[in-house]
């Protein structure tokens, strides 16, 4: 907590008794959950003073891939409160059940007060919480009553309404649908109860809907299947044609009530994928087996919405919102970028804004505080005695309530950076405290729930902006693996949340190697940071994201996406509303750029200046300049991310372009001084001579940036148009005063500098080729793409550029090693892959035995199994080299030879230089 | 007179910072001693500016840093240059040679200058390099080389062939007194190939070349086609052996080198750096039980294979180990780690790759990592899990009894304090080479689980119950006369089989013969590891006096 002063003080050092009276020292918390916060949880429990806290250590964490320990584990400061389990949840209803026992076991022996399950899957668990709670171990977040009551999906929806607000259409029984299907009526349940011995009565003022959801309780209850996993499909596919009567033109959702993060869903588009994507939703949520509950929502999915959600704390008895985030930056169903939506920032930007803009600022307002009012009003109801988060769509001004998050979000940081929440004494208005961390207020909730008081909001920066650092490739598609090797430090505004992997070794102080496989999810890290306005906090995050380095081997991350967005963001304007369709349009754009920024060949395109040069001073120039120019520019396109991103921030600033015309704006030499400082390669000391501009450039950069600045301070003239006039007409006297040696010579000087420089031209050129100039910010605050990027099938085949599978010659998988084969890991088990099956790299395809070892062979490239060679022969001897697989690879070389690509290439570049 | 105004130019006429004034010699008696003064700035600053703008520019074009770039990665500190004007030129003859303070320790370092003359060597660069290497040795301290040249300098004949020979010389001469590390970045040929692979340990970038030729010269004489890179980039080396880390960048290869350094002691006569640890020694760690029990509880059992890196993270210093050649032969791991503070060589067989046998790849990447330690006083550890070198046409082709028999010698050699942990298989040959009692190990432990046998089940049972094998046959052969059906009695044959194999599992492949021969020292339960090895090591330690290496030389390497 923070004092009056707003320093940092732990309750049993407070001012007063009664601040005092909220001491925290008394807990030992035991913290079952991995991923970034719960280093973050260790962290706040440090500062706040808590007695002890213990950690469960998984499989994933210690045993099953090398160099990926947990980093937590170095310098923790209880070693004896580390705790082992297999997994923090089970496959299945029955090892669930189990995990649970354990978990409950633990906390029990080992006297810890309270357990915090972060935002693990775990945290919104009722089984899970309400087993905690009748060990008699309080449970830091959400009781299992208000998961009940709010935390299902389907419970929530029913509350929702009643209370009238807005919901979308849909089904939210679809498993008592089912079962009504096959038993009609009381004779029918009350036969079906009987045979299965479950003690059901009807209810006789209850619909027979709510009956059939009374008795699949029961079953769930005692495992027993009263619904097949074929019943539910048929009434998933009855309950489609419903909505489909309605909205022909729209998709439909399917999601599991107990799902998060994107996990347990599915949409579809039409009725034959209703089956398999329900067996997908199941499997994803580990409810397959019998006698889970696996009841799923059915609803209209909004293509074209915004996602939004409000941060809400309770005690029970009040219940507090604390404004809201826009998560619409996402893809498959992950969130990208969070950014704080509160009505402080809205009221700041209104002031400002004028015509369209104001009012459409104005309509975020009037939502915003329906939403706020609508998300106290639900927390209250619920009985909300922690932390949660409602979530909505938006759609223009209106939105609609979605679900409530019972437990805390990998975002909650991006809320604690906008309100800080003060505590007041109500007997002496001069004794109050503030927190400004959800996890401490969450460990005071738990701890002294109903005497906390209800907290005031105050705020304390404008905005808060969060990024999500994920193990993907510049496709956004997961990546599995990749080793770090050093990351830098967090910078001074920079909040990072990254599991503890920039803990060094406390032995040597060296970083240590971190294998990305053992992350929690794809998820790495958490980047946040702050700002007066929304502006400001973008460039600060942009600050961030270009200074980070972040080195390894076959490591792909997010990072350059971010960096990317959050420029173009800063250039096409930072209160932009992207839809949740925005990242999968957006990236077809930057597919669209890779396309052509592959085309591109910088070195041919030099040597077509040089050519075109026919003074000797000019060629000398030229080669002098070579590293100056093509380094950064090669650099540029060799990441379409980098690119695109560039092109956003300065579009209109450095260049304009029209009718597919480009033309410089600012001076050249400027822009070329901005292209080192945005790819991080300006002149500093802290960093290898190869990761900043060689000093022979940035000798010459200086000169022309001096001499310029000069030429301004005495003729005023800085853009390009400006210095063009000022050179072209007759000696200006304000530059030279008449002297016409000293005015040649700026004149030999400013073609010298400006040589060469059309060729950063390139960049706008190959944004208004690939139509990734044409996305633009309107006026209502939406982002227009092209045809082309807005579809989602065509996007994503432009997207495939930015991930090109590695191609194979081969049509077949021969063996590495000699040995027995067989297609299978045990006899009981079918083979790993079978004909006709596709197989994704690294995946394994059979089993050799050598000298009684058994070697998974793992696919070296992805593709299809036309024929399995060895069909039939599990246990025959095979020789290094034999064929096993006859397949057809996903990507092949193509056909193209290395002139014809050649040749293709010339044609683009020479085109592209005009 | 009219001065000629270029019409391009890239200087700033409008410079208010006026370039540095040269000496003004108006002054007769001030005139010697300013110019004596501005020819010794000269002198200094010549070598700094290799072969001039134009040649660095190229360089930087490639993506290369200069020599003196790569020096500012590995230190902050300004080098201490030595020789700096030797050669005709008073240029440094394309090399630089100095003293580096790398995080407080003396590292001498050498840098070809690729933009003079290619880095290519002749005999004044050659005598340059010999004398570094030789003060290097005589002082003790590592050395770094960072390679990038293109071979012998061609117009100095003789002379430039001669410059390698005594670089050779000197390379070889202090092997085995201080380590040496060798980066390689751009395009080294020839004698810029054999030279660095004399080093301790050798580190390969990406887009660069180690050859006896590069592609144009096998072109023309083999006619065979192929990229630089494919003839001798990191992929190749990486897998053969030549090179011993690769890495993505240059700016990689001196961080990594940097980190190696970490482990290696200054000379022959220091052991590595140490320093307390704290990560508590006796920690239990039921990982690995938790590991053991995940491997061996899954459907092949006993037979599984087991990723030997997951056992080591959990018994160093913080989880943390360094591996060498991480990309070829790992069915035999090599590595660097810390148990207790004290750099360990962990040489583990990891059955997860190839089941872990002893190939001849994965011995000679041993035998070196041995033969290193041995020499540098690292202590090792073995973690042992085998059953024994790779058989068939293919290995005695390539002449396994020879690449085995190495590294029996290579451990027989050891001096160095060294244990052995056997975690699962042991068997026949491979147990007798592997760092067991008898090749003079400080110390064997076996895990309960060990299977410390001559042979594995197939073929044990036929020796060990040959009569019982028999009798099983003749009873076979009666049934058959008896008229049983054949199906009948080949079952009831191989049932008998399978008994006899079960019972030679049960009652021969456990570690009790060894521990009742003395040859294991005693049983170590899974968790227990760290604590047993890091304490046994810290008494070898203590009484361990490191020196250079003595006795007579063996026959083989």
């Amino acid at each position: 907590m923070l004092d009056r002063e707003l320093t940092p003080r732990r309750f049993d050092a407070a001012e007063s008794a009664w601040q005092r009276s909220f001491t925290l020292a008394g807990l030992k918390v035991l913290v079952v959950c991995r991923g970034p916060v719960r280093l973050e949880a260790f962290q706040v429990f440090d500062e706040i003073g808590v007695r002890e806290y213990g950690m469960l250590l998984s499989e994933k964490d210690s045993v099953v891939y090398p160099r990926c320990l947990a980093p937590e584990l170095r310098g923790f400061r209880f070693p004896h409160n580390v705790h082992r389990v297999p997994d923090y949840m089970g496959a299945g209803q029955e090892e669930k059940q189990r995990r649970i026992a354990q978990i409950v076991a633990i906390a029990v022996e080992h006297r810890y007060t309270h357990v915090f399950a972060g935002y693990g899957f775990m945290a919104e668990d009722a089984d899970f919480v309400a087993a905690i709670e009748r060990a008699g171990v309080g449970f830091m977040g959400p009781s299992s009553q208000v998961i009940r009551r709010a935390g299902a999906k389907d419970e929530a929806k029913k509350q929702a309404r009643a209370l009238g607000n807005a919901v979308i259409p849909g089904v939210d029984d679809v498993s008592a649908r089912a079962l009504l299907a096959k038993a009609r009526d009381r004779a029918a349940l009350e036969k079906l109860a009987k045979k299965h011995a479950l003690d059901f009565r009807w209810n006789a003022s209850a619909s027979a809907a709510e009956n059939a959801e009374a008795l699949l309780q029961l079953g769930y209850e005692k495992t027993v299947e009263l619904v097949t996993l074929e019943e539910l499909q048929r009434a998933a596919e009855s309950a489609c044609t419903e909505i489909w009567a309605q909205y022909p033109t729209h998709r439909i959702r399917f999601k599991y009530i107990g799902g998060g993060g994107g996990k347990g869903q599915r949409v579809v588009a039409k009725q034959d994928e209703v089956p398999a994507a329900i067996v997908d939703v199941c499997a994803e949520s580990k409810v397959l087996a019998p006698g889970s509950n696996r009841n799923f929502l059915v609803e209209l999915n909004i293509e074209r919405t915004r996602h939004n959600e409000i941060q809400l704390i309770g005690n029970g008895a009040w219940c507090l919102s604390l404004g809201g985030r826009d998560c619409s930056v996402q893809m498959h169903e992950q969130k990208l970028i969070e950014v704080s939506l509160t009505r402080e920032l809205v009221e700041q930007e209104l002031e400002r804004a004028s015509g369209k803009l104001r009012e459409v600022l104005r309509g975020d307002a009037a939502y915003l505080a329906r939403m706020e009012a609508e998300s106290e009003k639900f927390g209250a109801a619920t009985g909300l005695d922690s932390v949660s988060t409602f979530e909505c769509i938006v759609e223009g001004a209106n939105h609609f309530f979605m679900e409530m998050n019972t437990r805390i979000q990998v975002e909650h940081g991006v809320t604690e950076l906008v309100y800080r929440l003060r505590f007041q004494n109500p007997d002496d208005a001069n004794d109050f405290f503030y927190v400004d961390q959800l996890i401490e207020a969450m460990a005071l909730l738990a701890a002294h729930g109903p005497r906390v008081p209800r907290p005031e909001r105050v705020q304390r920066f404008v905005s808060g902006l969060e990024v999500r650092i994920n193990a993907t490739n510049a496709a956004l598609q997961p990546h599995a693996g990749g080793l770090i090797r050093s990351w830098s430090a967090p910078r001074p505004d920079e909040i990072r949340f990254d599991q503890g992997i920039g803990i060094r070794n406390p032995d040597t102080q060296s970083f240590v190697y971190y294998n990305l496989a053992g992350a929690y999810d794809s998820n790495v890290a958490l980047v946040l940071t702050h700002g007066t306005s929304r502006r400001e906090n973008y460039e600060r995050m942009a600050e961030i994201l270009r200074r980070m380095e972040l080195r390894g081997d076959d490591l792909q991350t997010n990072l350059d996406v971010h960096y990317g967005l959050v420029q173009w963001f800063l250039g096409r304007g930072v209160m932009a509303e992207p839809n949740t369709r925005f990242m999968s349009s957006y990236l077809g754009a930057v597919g669209a750029l890779a396309q052509v920024a592959n085309d591109l060949d910088l070195e041919l395109a030099y040597g077509e200046l040089q050519k075109r040069a026919k003074q000797r001073d000019a060629r000398a120039v030229l080669e002098a300049k070579e590293t100056l120019l093509l380094r950064p520019l090669a650099r540029l396109f060799a990441n379409a991310h980098l690119l695109g991103g560039f092109l956003g921030r300065y579009d209109g600033e450095l260049w304009k372009a029209a009718n597919g015309q480009v033309a410089f704006v600012a001076n050249p030499v400027r822009f070329l001084e901005r292209l080192y400082h945005f790819l991080d390669l300006e002149a500093r000391t802290d960093k290898p001579p190869a990761e900043q501009i060689w000093d022979h450039d940035l000798e010459i950069l200086q000169s022309a940036l001096d001499f310029y600045a000069e030429i301004e301070s005495r003729t005023g003239a800085a853009s390009h148009p400006e210095l063009e006039s000022l050179f072209s007409g007759k000696p200006s006297t304000a530059l030279s005063g008449g002297d016409a040696t000293l005015f040649a010579k700026c004149l030999a000087a400013h073609r010298g500098f400006q040589l060469g420089l059309e060729l950063l031209l390139l960049i706008p050129r190959a944004g208004a080729r690939s139509g990734f100039l044409d996305v633009r910010l309107e006026d209502d605050l939406s982002i227009s793409f092209p045809e082309r990027f807005a579809d989602a099938k065509s996007a994503a085949e432009l997207a495939r550029a930015l991930a090109p599978a590695p191609k194979a010659d081969s049509d077949e998988i021969v063996t590495p090693m000699a040995g027995t084969f067989y297609a299978r890991e045990a006899p009981h088990l079918p083979p790993l892959v079978e004909e006709g099956q596709h197989f994704a790299a690294g995946q394994p395809l059979f089993v050799i035995e050598v000298m009684k070892m058994f070697n998974k062979v793992l696919a070296p490239f992805s593709g299809t199994v036309v024929r399995c060679a060895m069909a039939g022969r599990d246990g025959s001897v095979v020789k290094k080299g034999e064929r096993i697989f006859v397949i057809e690879p996903d990507e092949r070389r193509g056909p193209e030879s290395a002139d014809e690509i050649a040749a293709r290439r010339r044609e683009a570049t020479l085109a592209l230089l005009a | 007179m009219e001065i000629e105004t270029p019409e391009y130019a890239l200087q700033n006429p409008l410079a208010t910072r006026a370039p540095l004034k040269r000496s003004d010699s108006s002054h007769p008696s001030a005139a010697f001693y300013e110019e004596s003064i501005e020819r010794g700035r000269e002198l200094l600053e010549r070598p700094k500016r290799g072969g001039g703008l134009a040649r660095v520019r190229v360089q930087h074009a490639k993506n290369r840093m200069t020599v003196f770039e790569r020096l500012r990665v590995l230190s902050s500190h300004e080098p201490n240059l030595l020789w700096q004007n030797w050669g005709k030129g008073l240029d440094g003859a394309s090399i630089v040679t100095g003293i580096l303070s790398v995080s407080g320790r003396d590292v001498a370092v050498y840098g070809h200058d690729f933009t003079l003359r290619a880095g290519s060597m002749d005999a004044t660069n050659g005598a340059k390099l010999a004398r570094l290497i030789y003060m290097a040795a005589e002082r003790g301290i590592p050395l770094i080389g960072m390679n990038d040249s293109a071979g012998a300098f061609v117009p100095a004949g003789v002379g430039g062939l001669d410059g390698y020979s005594e670089a050779f010389t000197a390379l070889r001469r202090i092997s085995g007194v201080v380590p040496c590390i060798s980066l390689m970045f751009g395009y080294n040929a020839g004698g810029g190939a054999y030279l660095p692979r004399q080093g301790s340990f050798m580190i390969q970038c990406a887009d660069t070349f180690i050859g006896l030729t590069g592609p144009g010269v096998v072109k023309s004489a083999m006619g065979e086609d192929v990229t630089a890179d494919e003839l001798g980039g990191p992929g190749v080396h990486g897998l053969n052996g030549v090179c011993d880390l690769t890495t993505t960048d240059e700016v990689g290869s001196l961080r990594t080198a940097l980190r190696l350094l970490q482990y290696l002691p200054n000379n022959n006569r220091e052991l590595a750096p140490f320093g307390p640890t704290s990560d508590p020694l006796d920690r239990f760690t039921l990982e690995e039980d938790i590991l053991f029990r995940k491997t061996f509880d899954s459907p092949a059992g006993m037979s599984a294979p087991l990723d030997i890196t997951l056992f080591l993270q959990q018994i160093v210093d913080h989880g943390e180990y360094f591996e060498l050649q991480p990309a070829r032969a790992r069915n035999m791991i090599t590595a660097f780690g810390r148990i207790g503070g004290h750099v360990v060589g962990f040489v583990a067989n990891n059955s997860a790759v190839a089941s872990g046998q002893i190939d001849v790849d994965a011995a000679r990447k041993a035998t070196r990592f041995i033969r290193f330690c041995n020499l540098y006083n690292v202590p090792m550890i073995f973690l042992e899990d085998v059953a024994g070198f790779t058989p068939g046409t293919e290995q005695e082709t390539r002449g396994i009894i020879l690449e085995g028999r190495r590294l029996l010698d290579a451990i027989i050699d050891l001096r160095v304090p060294s244990m052995t942990l056997i975690i699962r298989n042991a068997f026949g040959g491979a147990y007798a080479a592997y760092n067991s009692h008898f090749t003079g190990a400080d110390a064997v432990f076996a895990m309960p689980m060990a299977r410390i046998a001559v042979m594995d089940a197939g073929g044990g049972a036929q020796f060990v119950f040959k009569d019982e094998i028999r009798a099983l046959d003749v009873e076979f052969q009666k049934a058959l006369a008896n008229g049983t059906a054949e199906v009948e009695a080949k079952r009831t044959r191989d049932a008998g089989l399978k008994q006899i194999r079960e019972r030679y599992e049960r009652e021969l492949m456990n570690p009790n013969e060894a521990l009742s021969l003395g040859s294991v020292s005693r049983i170590v339960m899974p968790g227990t590891s760290r604590r047993v090895l890091g304490e046994h090591l810290a008494f070898l330690m203590r009484t361990y006096r490191p020196e250079p290496m003595a006795g007579p030389q063996r026959e083989f390497e």
